[in-house]
């Protein structure tokens, strides 16, 4: 009897454990809020379309 | 009861134990290499030439990942109308440039050097520049047939480049690329008329790029529209007035437009990426019968360049087969 009561504790104790556990790996995910889009990320991904007229092929140093 | 407590106790301790053993590891780990540092002194500058060499080639490893990034890049835009010659224009101004940059070089060697090889590497830097200027832009291949011209370009410069540092001692390069530096200018003004090819198309390439994504989006009015289509305004004037036209937008407009952009670019990007894996490859394959054709055209001029052209094919053939061998170990490691 006395061994039964002690592995029922135990088996409890295992689970209230994983639980408290589980609990603390997953967080509540923080509300995110999304930043309105600016006419300069607008624009930039218009300069993304065009090439830069500074912009040099690469193809090395001779030296 | 005292057993079930004891293997409880057991459990506990081992669990406690692992932790520990963990730790251990990392510290026989640092010992293990305090150990090595100790009894390897003499060995030390052996091992130093060997970093040497290991980052020499990480660097170059390096390098061609940035340089198979960039050149990803530069296919993208070859789809538009005016990118392919864009791109083929950046590529020979690109050669114009080693090539002046090369000859600086030479001039420069002193009488010490043997710039036998390096003459033979701008010959061939020279009749590679012609192949570009001779590449149509509107073939269907013309991606491929960029990809692989500046995969050789960048070979010969890199060939150039390591034959040179044979042949001249350091502090003599360092002399010579002061020297390089100071004709910056003279130098630019011999590519001022590739310069100003390049900028006509440039020009075009960014005015239609700008009037489809305006039409795309439909934004601007039909003057702006009118005064990009008819090259009256720059780039960067309707640059500004797209800003303004995104201003006038509410927040959900501009929201909406901004994400249909960039969906469109990573759309593109992701298309790109697929296909130069393949180009990349075909360019490596069939680099072999591109350098036949062109020393063919340089022995047919009667320049001496036999013993070059041989070592050339045979170097070919060691990269390919590098190349060959490498990609067989990634496709093997896949599977």
């Amino acid at each position: 009897m006395k061994k039964a009561v002690i592995a029922l504790t135990l088996l409890a104790l295992v689970l209230l454990t994983g639980c408290s556990t589980q609990v603390v790996d997953a967080p509540e995910a923080p509300a995110v809020i999304e930043p309105e889009t600016t006419p300069d990320q607008a624009v930039g991904e218009v300069d993304q379309l065009l090439i830069d007229e500074a912009e040099e092929l690469d193809i090395g140093e001779m030296l | 009861m005292k057993k079930i407590l004891s293997v409880l106790l057991m459990l506990l301790l081992a669990i406690s134990m692992s932790g520990l053993a963990l730790a251990d590891d990392d510290n026989s780990t640092t010992d293990d290499t305090d150990a090595d540092d100790e009894t390897d002194d003499e060995d030390e500058s052996d091992e130093d030439e060997g970093d040497a060499e290991d980052e020499t080639d990480d660097e170059d490893e390096i390098d061609e990942e940035d340089d198979d990034e960039e050149t990803e890049d530069e296919t993208e835009e070859m789809e538009f109308e005016h990118g392919a010659e864009v791109r083929l224009l950046q590529l020979e101004k690109a050669i114009a440039r080693n090539i002046l940059r090369g000859q600086e070089v030479i001039d420069n060697a002193g009488e010490e050097a043997d710039t036998t090889e390096l003459e033979s590497i701008l010959v061939e830097m020279e009749a590679l520049k012609i192949e570009v200027q001779n590449a149509d832009p509107e073939a269907e291949d013309a991606v491929q047939t960029f990809v692989s011209l500046k995969h050789d370009a960048r070979e010969l410069s890199k060939k150039f480049r390591d034959v040179a540092r044979t042949q001249i001692h350091e502090a003599k390069r360092a002399e010579i690329k002061a020297k390089i530096e100071a004709k910056k200018a003279e130098r630019e003004e011999k590519l001022k008329e590739v310069k100003e090819r390049l900028h006509a198309k440039l020009k075009a390439f960014n005015s239609k790029r700008l009037l489809a994504t305006a039409n795309q989006l439909g934004i601007g009015d039909g003057e702006l529209l009118e005064k990009i289509k008819s090259g009256e305004i720059t780039a960067k004037e309707a640059h500004e007035q797209l800003r303004t036209k995104f201003q006038e937008m509410t927040p959900e407009e501009r929201k909406q437009l901004y994400s249909d952009l960039k969906e469109a670019r990573v759309k593109k990007e992701v298309e790109a990426k697929v296909r130069y894996q393949n180009l990349k490859a075909k360019a490596v394959e069939n680099q072999q019968t591109r350098l036949q054709a062109r020393l063919g055209q340089l022995d047919a001029k009667e320049l001496k360049i036999a013993d070059y052209a041989e070592k050339r094919l045979a170097a070919v053939q060691v990269n390919r087969d590098k190349i060959n061998a490498k990609m067989a170990a990634l496709n093997g490691g896949e599977q």
